[in-house]
């Protein structure tokens, strides 16, 4: 070959065809209106997360008032409503703490945490499911028969029971508790992957060419794993808000301040205003946001799967 | 072509390799063997192709991956590309020692003495150069050598990875060329595999079988292998394409001097592609020729039933099938002497017969529903057969009047089926013996196991009526004019 010719090919390789292939996929996605809209809401609301970190400016005189208790006086919250500015939209809760700018923070909050349990969780699932699939033997039976013991116990009884345990007293130990709970869904996807994967003749032909067995799971079994475990990924960010909030809600462990945004949070306050004084709008607009962004999780999650294998979207 | 081959080196030389799989239940190991690959013997000479051939579940695809060591042997030794003194020397050895092993009027001491004669030269050179001997890690260097071409194009290349990175794979991982040098590489073997360098930039589900053949082809052949394991590299292709792909081989073969281990059940392209062929039957190689003796001269009663299955395609020829009665046996209770004798026409009585073949025909043969003749004898209650020692226990259900009379009926039964067809069966028994009043016990002959013996030059049987003098003992087979 020429230089000149590899050159060429050299420049032709710049055209990532790894990423023609994304775009590919997303494409794909689009065609899926459902799933399209999920995709849009869920990335908005990481927006809103990531404004939250970039330029928290414009949150920070309320989150100061909200974080110091508000007014720490019982005046009947406002209700919601476009005259007192964009702040007041959903109204007030409890010691005329603006709800909007709240959620705001929250999202913050709840969207980081999600992401940290469900990506560990991930993780470390992927990694111990897709070895112990590869290899088998008695290392597989162990792995297994502990993801077992998770299965066996209802997700929030255990999660209770963990947080009990780490006699939780900041947010970071329900993080904690949530991560144990969570890897052994993706154990069990990512071991079964694997031993349908492990007897692919490709794998066989990388042991022909050298590959140890861990560059096997690494290289060729990971990507592979990774299409179910994405959508089971996908739909676990709605989920893992959800028992987060529903941790918050039942209140099972001292936070370090009552007035902390994080969804579950703000509902349980709104809730002690919804009794006292009829503040629907306290409990509702909190509500919404949290099961706005479990749909929306959902749909794209469903687009993904059909998106995702790449035999069967041709 | 023979003539040829004594100036040719032997590049792989396989010596009784095996592999048993152990049959475990839950964490409980080991409930018993299934002898997947059993005693395989051969040489490949640089450059050519050694066809296999067999049915399903005979041993071909284990046999290739116990050469490339994708599933560790049980035992046996592989040796492939060493210095052409060194290769002989170890040649000359292994049959020495199997020489030893086949004696048969020696007593057992004298027998372990020359055993341990040989392997005390022969096992440094075993420890030194056998793929299944070797550590692990010194297997990187043999893995340049022995490439595997898979069956399957659809789930043979990584569905995540491009083409380039596929055909890349084995140069990163065994050789130390930079990321330019393999690139260029690539380029050039995807031209030699006729597709273009834009291809290089896709993925593998873009591609049709065909393609996708080529590319896993490209893989193999990247590192200039000695040796491609070829494990029905066509089978799953159109009979267009296959042709293509076969053709594509064979040049490859012709411009690189590559030898090829071709695993096919296909039969015409087995022709077309080897110089020689190995038949395998239960885990054994039953015969091995070169591939115009065996298409015209086959030896082995299987083969011939084997060839014969081949379609002509022309309505008028009559064919003379060999229809092969039963079906092929568990390879984990195999039987005994020649595995395939329960399935042979021409078989012998010392080719296997023994208990566990006959608890059933004899129990048929004393049973008054099936046979009238057997109405003097009381109900059997049950047929014991004991494989270690070969006899079959009767129990009676009432005393036999009189024993002697009885062991002389069964055996006028037994003359008498042994005259119907596929009576050969009852020939193998020894004697019939009342032990007690009410149980009969039945000896076999010994039977003999045949192996693989050059029977003319370069043609391997492992057959007993080519025993001894390499023709058909015409007196002692039965139905001996289908092998005219």
């Amino acid at each position: 070959m020429e230089s000149p010719n590899l050159e060429k090919t050299m420049i032709q390789r710049k055209k990532h065809p790894k990423l023609q292939d994304y775009r590919f996929t997303l494409k794909l996605l689009g065609k899926n209106r459902l799933a399209a809209a999920g995709g849009v809401i869920v990335l908005v609301y990481f927006a809103i997360a990531v404004l939250d970190y970039v330029d928290p400016q414009y949150l920070q005189p309320y989150l100061n008032y909200i974080l110091s208790g508000g007014s720490q006086a019982f005046y009947v919250p406002l209700g919601p409503g476009l005259s007192n500015g964009w702040a007041y939209i959903f109204g007030e809760t409890e010691y005329n703490m603006p709800i909007f700018p709240y959620i705001l923070a929250a999202l913050k909050v709840d969207l980081t945490y999600t992401v940290f349990i469900v990506g560990s969780g991930a993780l470390i699932g992927v990694v111990l499911g897709t070895i112990s699939g590869y290899y088998g033997g008695y290392l597989d039976e162990v792995v297994m028969r502990i993801t077992d013991i998770f299965f066996s116990v209802p997700t929030l009884v255990l999660a209770l029971a963990i947080i009990f345990a780490l006699q939780a007293s900041s947010l970071l130990d329900i993080v904690y508790a949530l991560i144990i709970i969570w890897w052994p869904t993706y154990a069990r996807i990512s071991r079964g992957q694997a031993l349908s994967l492990k007897s692919m003749k490709y794998v066989e032909a990388s042991t022909a060419s050298g590959s140890s067995g861990l560059r096997n799971v690494f290289v060729h079994l990971m990507p592979n794993v990774l299409s179910p475990v994405m959508v089971q990924l996908s739909l676990d960010l709605g989920s893992v808000v959800g028992v987060f909030a529903t941790l918050v809600f039942i209140g099972f462990m001292h936070l370090p301040n009552p007035y902390i945004p994080e969804l579950g949070n703000i509902i349980v306050i709104g809730e002690s205003e919804f009794t006292a004084v009829g503040a629907w709008w306290a409990v509702l607009f909190p509500g919404i946001f949290l099961f706005i962004f479990v749909i929306a999780v959902n749909l794209l999650g469903d687009g993904l799967r059909d998106v995702l294998d790449p035999k069967l979207r041709r | 072509m023979s003539d040829n081959n004594e100036k040719r080196n032997i590049v792989l030389y396989v010596s009784h390799i095996k592999k048993y799989f152990d049959i475990s239940s839950g964490l409980k190991k080991s409930k018993g063997k299934v002898r997947a690959l059993d005693d395989v013997t051969f040489s490949l000479y640089e450059g050519e192709t050694i066809g296999v051939v067999g049915e399903t579940g005979c041993g071909k695809t284990t046999l290739g991956r116990s050469l490339l060591r994708l599933i560790e042997p049980t035992a046996g030794d592989v040796y492939v590309n060493l210095p052409q003194e060194i290769m002989n020397s170890i040649i000359n050895l292994e049959q020495r020692l199997n020489e030893i092993v086949d004696q048969d009027n020696v007593s057992k001491e004298d027998k372990n003495e020359q055993i341990k004669e040989v392997l005390k030269e022969l096992g440094p050179l075993r420890k030194k150069y056998s793929l299944t001997k070797i550590h692990k890690r010194e297997m990187k260097e043999y893995r340049k050598l022995m490439q595997p071409v898979f069956q399957d194009p659809y789930s043979s290349l990584d569905p995540r990875m491009l083409v380039k990175d596929i055909i890349a794979e084995p140069m990163k991982l065994l050789t130390k060329m930079s990321s330019q040098e393999i690139f260029k590489r690539t380029l050039d073997i995807i031209q030699e595999i006729g597709l273009s360098e834009d291809h290089l930039y896709r993925f593998p589900h873009e591609f049709s079988g065909g393609q996708r053949q080529r590319i896993g082809i490209a893989r193999s052949l990247v590192i200039d292998p000695k040796v491609l394991v070829l494990d029905e590299p066509t089978s799953a292709l159109d009979v267009s394409v296959q042709a293509q792909i076969l053709n594509l081989m064979r040049s490859i073969q012709q411009e690189r001097n590559i030898s090829f281990i071709f695993i096919s059940h296909h039969l015409s392209v087995i022709r077309m592609m080897a110089d020689k062929v190995a038949v395998m039957y239960l885990g054994k190689a039953v015969e091995i020729a070169e591939t115009n003796a065996l298409f015209t001269k086959m030896l082995h009663p299987y083969t011939r039933a084997l060839l014969s299955a081949i379609p002509i395609p022309d309505p008028k020829t009559k064919i003379n099938r060999i229809i092969l009665e039963g079906e092929i046996p568990s390879p984990s209770n195999p039987p005994n002497g020649c595995h395939f004798h329960p399935r042979c026409p021409v078989a012998m009585k010392n080719c296997g017969w023994s208990a566990q073949d006959l608890a059933q025909p004899i129990r048929e043969m004393l049973d008054p529903f099936r046979n009238p003749e057997s109405e003097s004898f009381p109900r059997i209650i049950r047929i014991v057969t004991d494989n270690d020692e070969n006899k079959i226990e009767i129990d009676f259900e009432d005393i036999l009047s009189e024993p002697q009379e009885s062991v002389r009926a069964i055996n006028n039964l037994i003359q008498k089926e042994s005259r119907l067809k596929g009576g050969i069966k009852f020939l193998a028994i020894d004697k019939v013996e009342a032990i007690s009043a009410d149980k009969i016990v039945i000896t076999f002959i010994k039977y003999d196991v045949p192996k693989l013996k050059e029977v003319s030059k370069g043609h391997f049987v492992s057959c007993l009526i080519y025993e001894d003098t390499g023709q058909v003992k015409r007196d002692e087979v039965p139905n001996a004019e289908i092998l005219a």
